[in-house]
């Protein structure tokens, strides 16, 4: 063997001995974190259905001895694995979810070296009634509006929703406290919280992927697969790859109908946009035209989003529509700010601080505005 | 080991934690210690062994606890003491590499290492940052006196340019798709490090127009990737001295520029595709 050769065989060897001695003494001992299910992206489905449990580790390639478990109303059942393997850094766990009482349920993960504990991961429904009734909110109080997200919970826990989607802007500040307070008023909440990232998000990205979880997801929800999109990356646009992941998913809806929560609105407030747009009146860039094709093409039912602090519809070309419920094609929806301030993006609707309520009868869109004449407004706060 | 491997190395797993973590140079104090070891660039680099070694610790060191607090939480680019670890990857290695002329044979086992190494950030986002110590290890190595050849077209410090201005893109949308590109991107490098490829000249005008369409991110990388490790590669053999300062910048200031684009300015003509 040549010299030169013989040289580059050394030096590879001693690289790559380093670099796997380093790689070993990170991973080791072995550790993980739950990506999903978690509040914020749970899993919904009736007991025997199968379920996928996705993990990061500490090491690549590497699991170490674990036990997976639900803890609810109905007692604590172990889960048992029925198949496992890697997507890329994710260790997917496929589960079969037991025999227990409809309900919430937490996801307890015990390893050699970690007890962790995930509340609201897994809700349990074994039968589905006639009418859906979801609420959506968006842009949530930030440090100082604390009283709105109580008065929030408050009233839902009296309304008692099926679900309650959350679309993005949950840490306005970005602060610790103020995504534990939000996550903490969440957990209260009895339904399932569905979640998708806003652009506030991204000034502390590391809190909300550590708290709530994942970029692009699916929410299987009875007669409907809830799409959760990121477009709040910096460029309020969908990238190539959430795209590609959206006709994935619209590609097998296996015979549900699709909603889409997406927090920049597609639409621009247009001509009737006021001074106070700014930043505010951003609107959805990258993929628009390719995305509300998609949704006529698989007869997306509402898009919901926020952004605005303001609410309002339209209907697949654009057009601000406060004259009826039940126009043709998907509906696009902005809901204003459950807790963050009011504001006036365009002058075509009115302000309120609020949420939304969605309501499906056997997978089909009925209301989704507080009026149902106009379907723009949502629900003001403390108006039950 | 060649600084200009090492410090690209450096620089890219910093842009990727930039982008993935929104790194902010409002973040204070930690963006001025995560910036620091950028700095040295225009220093004089020491010779003393016992400082060489010394650095090489420093960076093992932080390297394993940085990569040991981050590896399955994320990074929380504010925290002080984090950024402190960052800093000491990148001053430990500053002391430690310095240059040891352009020997090809030691040349391809540092690019196959940087591409071993971005391969596994499909798997482990740290993982780049990892490989910061065994190729700051490279660099003890002894030094190769082995003459470069004479340049004839290609610019390093254009070449360098264009390649900060790619290589940050893909982590934009996909952190498995960037972290792939540079490992093809490492790969080809590598194999112009081999003594018949090396001889290859190509000039700068072609490797422009080849250059120019690899400013969108979403070509696929399998052919954006090799494409440009190649003529980055061919244009690193070109350079008489293995880290130019105005080749170093050059890079630095393409992957600013290119992260700069990514972070909302919407300068016009970088972003058409897919604005529809």
């Amino acid at each position: 063997m040549s010299r030169p050769l013989l040289h580059l065989l050394a030096c590879c060897l001693l690289a790559v001995m380093l670099f796997t001695g380093i790689m070993l003494a990170v991973g080791w001992p072995l550790q993980v974190r739950v990506e999903a299910p978690r509040l914020g992206m749970p899993v919904i489905d009736h007991p025997g259905a199968s379920m996928e449990v996705r993990l990061a580790t500490s090491l690549p390639l590497t699991l170490p001895d674990l036990q997976l478990s639900l803890d609810g109303p109905g007692g604590i059942a172990p889960l048992q694995l029925t198949k496992s393997r890697w997507d890329g850094a994710i260790a997917v766990l496929t589960v079969s979810l037991p025999a227990l009482p409809d309900g919430a349920y937490a996801l307890r993960l015990q390893t050699p070296t970690q007890d962790l504990r995930l509340p609201k991961a897994v809700f349990l429904r074994s039968s589905w009634p006639a009418t859906l009734r979801l609420v959506q909110i968006a842009d949530l109080p930030p440090p100082g509006r604390e009283p709105l997200m109580r008065q929030f919970i408050a009233e839902m826990r009296v309304q008692k929703p099926d679900a309650v989607l959350v679309t993005g802007d949950i840490n306005y500040t970005g602060t610790e406290a103020n995504i534990q307070f939000i996550y903490a008023q969440l957990a209260q909440l009895d339904a399932p919280v569905i979640m998708t990232a806003g652009n506030h998000e991204r000034t502390a990205w590391h809190r909300y992927l550590r708290v709530f979880g994942a970029r692009d997801h699916r929410s299987n929800f009875g007669p409907l697969a809830i799409l959760s999109l990121d477009s709040a990356h910096g460029r309020d646009a969908l990238t190539p790859s959430t795209f590609r992941w959206l006709q994935r998913e619209l590609a097998h809806l296996d015979g549900r109908t699709p909603i889409v929560q997406v927090h920049h609105p597609v639409f621009s407030p247009g001509a009737t946009a006021a001074a106070e747009a700014g930043g505010t009146g951003g609107y959805l860039r990258g993929y628009r035209r390719a995305f509300i094709e998609l949704c006529r093409q698989y007869s997306v039912a509402i898009v919901l989003s926020g952004h605005w602090h303001q609410d309002a519809v339209y209907d697949a070309s654009g057009r601000f529509r406060a004259d009826r419920v039940d126009f043709p094609g998907t509906k696009f929806v902005v809901t204003t700010a459950l807790g963050a301030d009011v504001r006036q993006v365009f002058a075509d609707s009115r302000t309120n601080n609020g949420y939304r309520w969605i309501e499906f009868t056997a997978g089909t869109l009925g209301a989704y505005g507080s009026d149902r004449r106009n379907p723009v407004p949502s629900t003001a706060l403390g108006s039950p | 080991m060649n600084i200009t491997t090492w410090f690209f190395l450096y620089l890219a797993g910093l842009v990727e934690a930039a982008i993935r973590y929104r790194f902010s140079l409002g973040d204070g104090w930690s963006a001025a210690l995560i910036l620091l070891p950028l700095a040295l660039l225009a220093m004089p680099r020491p010779q003393q062994p016992s400082v060489r070694w010394l650095g090489l610790l420093i960076t093992l060191g932080c390297s394993i606890a940085f990569a040991r607090s981050v590896s399955l939480d994320f990074w929380d680019t504010e925290r002080p003491d984090l950024a402190l670890l960052a800093a000491g990857i990148g001053l430990g290695g500053w002391l430690t590499v310095r240059e040891s002329g352009t020997n090809p044979v030691w040349q391809v086992a540092e690019w196959l290492l940087v591409s071993l190494a971005w391969l596994l950030a499909v798997w482990h986002p740290f993982a780049p940052w990892m490989a910061l110590a065994p190729a700051a290890a490279l660099a003890l190595l002894p030094p190769s006196a082995a003459a470069a050849g004479k340049a004839s077209g290609l610019s390093p410090a254009w070449v360098l340019f264009w390649i900060g201005m790619a290589v940050s893109k893909p982590w934009w949308d996909s952190d498995a798709w960037g972290a792939l590109g540079v490992a093809l991107w490492a790969l080809a490098v590598a194999i112009t490090c081999l003594p018949r490829i090396r001889e290859l000249r190509l000039p700068f005008p072609l490797a422009s127009l080849a250059l120019a369409p690899m400013l969108y991110a979403w070509l696929p990388v399998w052919i954006w990737a090799p494409l440009l490790g190649l003529l980055s590669g061919w244009a690193l053999q070109r350079s008489a001295r293995p880290w130019l300062r105005a080749a170093g910048y050059a890079l630095l200031v393409g992957m600013l520029l290119s992260y700069g684009l990514h972070s909302n300015l919407q300068w016009f003509g970088l972003w058409v595709w897919g604005r529809v």
